[in-house]
């Protein structure tokens, strides 16, 4: 159970301990893995104002990421920090309506983009996997703010064209 | 007055925020298994529509590099890359001027 479940088997302990204190001396108690990999990520997400809408709509992502990546998973993996990182979504946060967006993410882009060569593409240079990757992870938040904020999704258009 | 990202040229965040929003789409398009065990997938036309033909893969992305050609910007590089494999450096006339 302690790796498979730190955390019941933490709960255990302690509840052992308290009923039978002698047994417990004889049982390790082990302080990792406990909850660190979900823990520090949450603690660092709440460091910015957010209004409590925009709480509400990163929680309900985080929670399907969660679920995803931590329990319909063949094994629930204790030690990979929890990735609590929503960085298209700050922009949406920031931006005062979906031109702004537009603004917003096509400025980053021009910079990133900026000096590619024909190179980057024939060698596959970490530059050109780097705008890849970039355009994965954008894909997949932009999927997940879909799925947990629906609502969100005329925003999201309006965005990409005019309709 | 450019606003959008289409307006814009960024065909790269363009066509990632559309693959995202066709991936939710497509989830929420299955229905239920009918008597004889199939499973129908009604295919929604999302929105908007330059947008999402810009990520039509058929005759390697020809709709999104005919667009690429005719109006450049930020480009949506895997077309490109794709685009090379098969023809080598003639896939950079319009991507590198």
């Amino acid at each position: 159970m302690r790796s498979r479940s730190p955390f019941a088997h933490r709960v255990l302990v302690r509840a052992l301990a308290e009923c039978r204190p002698a047994l417990a001396a004889e049982l390790a108690f082990t302080v990792k893995p406990g909850f660190d990999f979900i823990a520090g990520p949450l603690q660092h997400l709440f460091q910015h104002n957010q209004s409590l809408s925009e709480i509400l709509k990163i929680l309900s992502i985080l929670a399907n990421r969660f679920r995803q990546n931590y329990v319909h998973v063949a094994r629930m993996n204790w030690t990979q920090p929890f990735e609590t990182r929503l960085p298209f979504l700050e922009d949406v946060f920031l931006s005062t309506d979906t031109h702004d967006l537009a603004r917003i993410l096509t400025s980053t882009d021009q910079a990133s983009f900026v000096g590619l060569t024909r190179q980057d593409i024939v060698n596959g240079s970490p530059r050109a996997k780097k705008l890849q990757e970039n355009w994965q992870s954008l894909s997949m938040e932009v999927y997940e703010c879909c799925s947990a904020v629906p609502e969100i999704i005329p925003y999201f258009q309006e965005t990409m064209e005019v309709s | 007055m450019e606003q959008t990202l289409y307006e814009l040229k960024n065909y790269h965040s363009a066509t990632a925020m559309m693959e995202g929003l066709q991936a939710y789409c497509i989830g929420q398009a299955l229905v239920p298994k009918q008597a004889d065990g199939q499973r129908m997938l009604e295919l929604p036309t999302v929105q908007p529509q330059h947008v999402a033909a810009l990520l039509d893969s058929s005759d390697t992305y020809a709709v999104y590099l005919h667009r690429m050609q005719e109006a450049p910007g930020i480009p949506f590089l895997y077309p490109h890359i794709l685009q090379y494999k098969l023809i080598g450096e003639g896939a950079f006339t319009y991507l590198f001027r």
